[in-house]
């Protein structure tokens, strides 16, 4: 504890005996709380202040709470929420949490949706990356089928075009050579698989 | 140097438990705990001290966005005097 919490041990001391030290710095610090309404507290506790004792609590606390909320909100983060975020991501936004709510501007409620916010932030923009990573799938995957279509294509082609030459070297009326004709005939034959009567 | 800032800088720093605190958020600490509230210059004056004396260090790798600070082993031994 710092020193100057030491000076505000009266208050202090009373709340923890009443057991009522954390649920008073949770309204004070974490619902901010106005001053009327944390002594109409007090009283309900049977327990009096003033506001003068408010302002130096505050002071001598405030700075210790706020920064133990960050370490738990820290820990929570790691450990119970965001299930769908990897750890690195769960890091991030841990250690963004841990500074959201370490200000003491920050009240409870603001703090909730700022963690609700970061959470869903991360989970988009691990959603994006999942996203691009499937399109880059997606896109060599695209790729794959251009390339087989090309080469189908251009096996088609070679084919016709050897269509097109064998149905010339048929023709008996184009053959400068009859003999070599019908040899590479019975050749263009066996390659395709036809047998002869 | 003003020490009252230094020492308020540096209990901050520790409560934070190894975890880098925003500037801007370091501030808001100093400004919620010390009366008078302490002018910027004041403030900045006891960063660059705290800093140049290896008090405190800025995260590394973090040049992109707003500078965090975390304590040293030395602003720690300075605390337990």
């Amino acid at each position: 504890m710092s020193d100057k919490t030491k000076s505000n041990e009266s208050l202090a001391d009373r709340l923890i005996k009443a057991e009522v030290y954390d649920e008073f710095c949770a309204l004070m610090f974490g619902q901010r709380m106005r001053y009327e309404d944390l002594l109409e507290q007090l009283e309900k506790w049977s327990l009096s202040s003033s506001m003068g004792a408010l302002t130096r609590f505050s002071e001598s606390h405030r700075s210790q709470w706020i920064l133990a909320r960050a370490r738990a909100q820290h820990e929570s983060m790691l450990h119970d929420s965001g299930t769908t975020l990897d750890a690195a991501q769960r890091k991030l936004v841990a250690e963004n949490l841990f500074n959201l709510a370490a200000s003491p501007e920050v009240s409870d409620k603001t703090l909730l949706k700022m963690r609700d916010q970061e959470i869903k932030l991360a989970e988009l923009e691990h959603d994006k990356i999942k996203i691009g990573q499937a399109e880059k799938k997606l896109d060599q995957a695209q790729e794959l089928i251009d390339l087989q279509k090309r080469k189908i294509e251009a096996l088609e082609a070679q084919a016709t075009a050897a269509a097109a030459k064998i149905e010339e070297l048929r023709d008996p009326a184009k053959a400068d050579d009859p003999e070599m004709r019908q040899r590479i005939l019975d050749e263009v034959d066996l390659a395709m698989g036809i047998k002869k009567s | 140097m003003n020490e009252k800032i230094c020492r308020k800088i540096l209990l901050t720093l520790a409560d934070c438990d190894g975890h880098p605190l925003k500037e801007s958020v370091l501030q808001e600490h100093v400004n919620s705990d010390l009366r008078p509230v302490p002018s910027q210059a004041d403030f900045d004056d006891s960063i660059m001290t705290l800093r140049s004396g290896g008090y405190i260090k800025a995260k590394e790798g973090d040049f992109g966005g707003e500078v965090k600070w975390l304590i040293t082993e030395k602003g720690e031994t300075w605390l337990d005097k």
